[in-house]
């Protein structure tokens, strides 16, 4: 097309990998995604079991056996049954079915990590991005309220808070997001600061690009990738946060099916009925264990320096 | 080109790091006149004070304090209050920077760059394509190029794309920071030659900053050589290269390789 072609030309005929992809290579995604998939097995796995539990959450009220059981139905004659054919998980004291409570476990803890991490992002991320690209005085007011936030251990800060606060779901979303933001905050902070001094935000500014829209569209875009990797990292985190948070009761309230409460609620009967406590358990542990290997399977996939390490 | 273009003229312009007695001195250039369709070139080698000054003249020096006058037409960039200079930045003074690829947010089409640049200095719509379509043929792109991101083009197609932008802005001052020093010989005398015909065709103002004297004497007018921020020696191109009265031109002069000859 033009005599710059020299720059753009393999050196030797090879197969055309550098090649710039043409407009017909935008299906092609699909096929790079899958490449990665198959060089990351853990990662693949985790994200497919949380497709799973994803799926059993959405459509517990009509994939469960006894939708009737995520909240007030009790059966006297059926309590603390094992597991078998009719109770695949047993039933708890009360004679609910465990399958159906820990399926609408998934729905609460579900919602909560997605709402914490949606808060906490949508607080944390914008405030990190001004203080980083702005830097001077408003870097510094930033960044110590941050500090404020992230002296107190988040554990503890939630737990005081949710105290304070009416126990529920709602409480627990805002009480844990209270404790989260300040990372995302600085994270964010971090990265737009060094997003700050690369070429193109000078290029913007030489463009005559207003301060605001330098902000949003070229350090915010350039700023999402380890905030992804983050949040996919932070998810388990949340789950078991909000899980201790409703094992100390100040949580979701009975009969909203919680994991933690669940756990909370079966400990006395574990020597004796241990599967009232051991599956909320197993539902905890697999989804943080599958959102810490998706998390870190996405940081490798996206660290810039993965080819240089692998 | 039928509109009058405006012309770009510095007089004792000082920038300065710091306050008082602490000050430092980075760059000083008493005068520089750059008419429309001329090319002045700053030469000197890193630390000189080269990109300090156009950085001035865009009024992009945070922290830097500048005195004197850098008139783009009849605004004065040193005085010009902040939201006038973001207009005046891109539409009238454009900088086209070293290194091209880095200077493109990799997360943005190019035509999404070009349009959004475009719609920033008010203009939009088909008058906005049709100025991107002729821009890019100016420049010889193919506007196929426009749905790329930046790591799917070349250097060279990069720093193309960026003399672009400037020529569908219509920007009547160009800035050029080191523009073919990231780029390989055979691009760099392409670069060269696009910049040197845009001038001509469209009487842009070009201010051509290198430490190469061998790319400058191509198409440079007038040469300042720049040593620790200060002016060593300026004069018409012929003059500074043919009869260099500085020692540090002799030397720089000496340091050129000879090409084609």
């Amino acid at each position: 097309m033009t005599d710059v072609s020299p720059t753009l030309a393999p050196p030797a005929p090879a197969p055309d990998r550098s090649a710039p992809p043409t407009p017909a290579a935008r299906g092609g995604q699909a096929r790079r995604l899958l490449a990665l998939a198959r060089r990351d097995l853990p990662a693949t796995v985790g994200a497919v079991v949380l497709l799973a539990i994803v799926l059993a959450a959405v459509l517990a009220p009509w994939l469960a056996p006894y939708p009737g059981d995520g909240s007030h139905a009790t059966h006297p004659l059926d309590t603390l049954a094992g597991p078998g054919g009719r109770h695949w998980f047993g039933t708890d004291a009360v004679g609910r079915d465990l399958l159906t409570r820990v399926m609408y476990g998934a729905r609460t803890s579900l919602t909560v990590a997605a709402a914490v991490l949606t808060v906490s992002a949508l607080v944390g991320v914008p405030l990190g991005v001004i203080a980083g690209y702005t830097g001077g005085v408003v870097k510094d007011v930033i960044m110590r309220i941050t500090d404020v936030f992230l002296a107190f251990p988040a554990l503890l800060l939630s737990v005081a808070l949710a105290t304070v606060l009416h126990p529920g779901t709602g409480s627990a979303i805002i009480a844990i997001s209270v404790g989260w933001w300040p990372w995302y905050a600085r994270m964010a902070c971090v990265t737009a600061t060094g997003i700050r001094s690369r070429g193109f935000v000078d290029a913007a500014r030489c463009l005559g690009v207003s301060r605001i829209r330098i902000m949003a569209r070229h350090v915010l875009p350039n700023a999402l990738t380890p905030v992804l990797v983050q949040l996919s990292l932070d998810a388990g985190g949340v789950i078991l946060t909000s899980a201790a948070l409703s094992y100390l009761g100040l949580g979701p309230q009975e009969p909203t099916a919680e994991w933690g409460l669940m756990v909370q609620q079966g400990q006395d009967l574990f020597i004796t009925d241990w599967w009232v406590v051991a599956f909320p358990g197993l539902a905890i542990l697999l989804t943080a264990f599958c959102f810490n290997v998706l998390g870190e399977g996405l940081r490798s996939a996206l660290d810039p320096h993965r080819e240089l390490t692998r | 080109m039928t509109p009058p273009r405006s012309s770009l003229t510095v007089t004792d312009l000082k920038v300065r790091a710091g306050e008082g007695e602490d000050a430092r001195l980075l760059a000083s250039l008493p005068h520089l006149d750059v008419a429309a369709g001329t090319c002045v070139a700053i030469v000197g080698e890193s630390g000189s004070g080269k990109s300090t000054t156009l950085h001035a003249m865009l009024g992009l020096t945070d922290g830097l304090a500048v005195s004197g006058r850098i008139m783009v037409g009849d605004t004065d960039v040193v005085t010009a209050p902040e939201k006038a200079l973001t207009t005046l930045r891109g539409s009238r003074v454009a900088l086209v920077s070293q290194s091209p690829q880095s200077s493109l947010n990799p997360t943005m089409r190019l035509g999404t760059l070009m349009r959004r640049v475009l719609a920033r200095h008010g203009i939009r719509g088909a008058v906005a394509r049709q100025r991107a379509d002729d821009a890019l043929r100016d420049v010889m792109l193919d506007p196929e190029l426009l749905r790329r991101y930046p790591h799917q083009i070349s250097g060279g197609q990069a720093q193309r794309f960026a003399i672009a932008l400037a020529v569908a802005l219509r920007a009547d001052v160009v800035l050029a920071d080191e523009p073919t020093s990231a780029l390989d010989v055979t691009v760099q005398a392409a670069v060269l030659q696009l910049l040197d015909r845009l001038r001509a065709e469209h009487g842009i103002a070009l201010v051509l900053v290198s430490h190469d004297l061998a790319v400058v004497s191509r198409i440079a007018d007038h040469i300042v050589v720049m040593r620790h921020g200060h002016v060593v020696e300026s004069g018409p191109a012929a003059d500074v290269l043919g009869a260099p009265a500085a020692d540090y031109t002799r030397e720089l002069l000496a340091a050129v390789p000879t090409l084609g000859e």
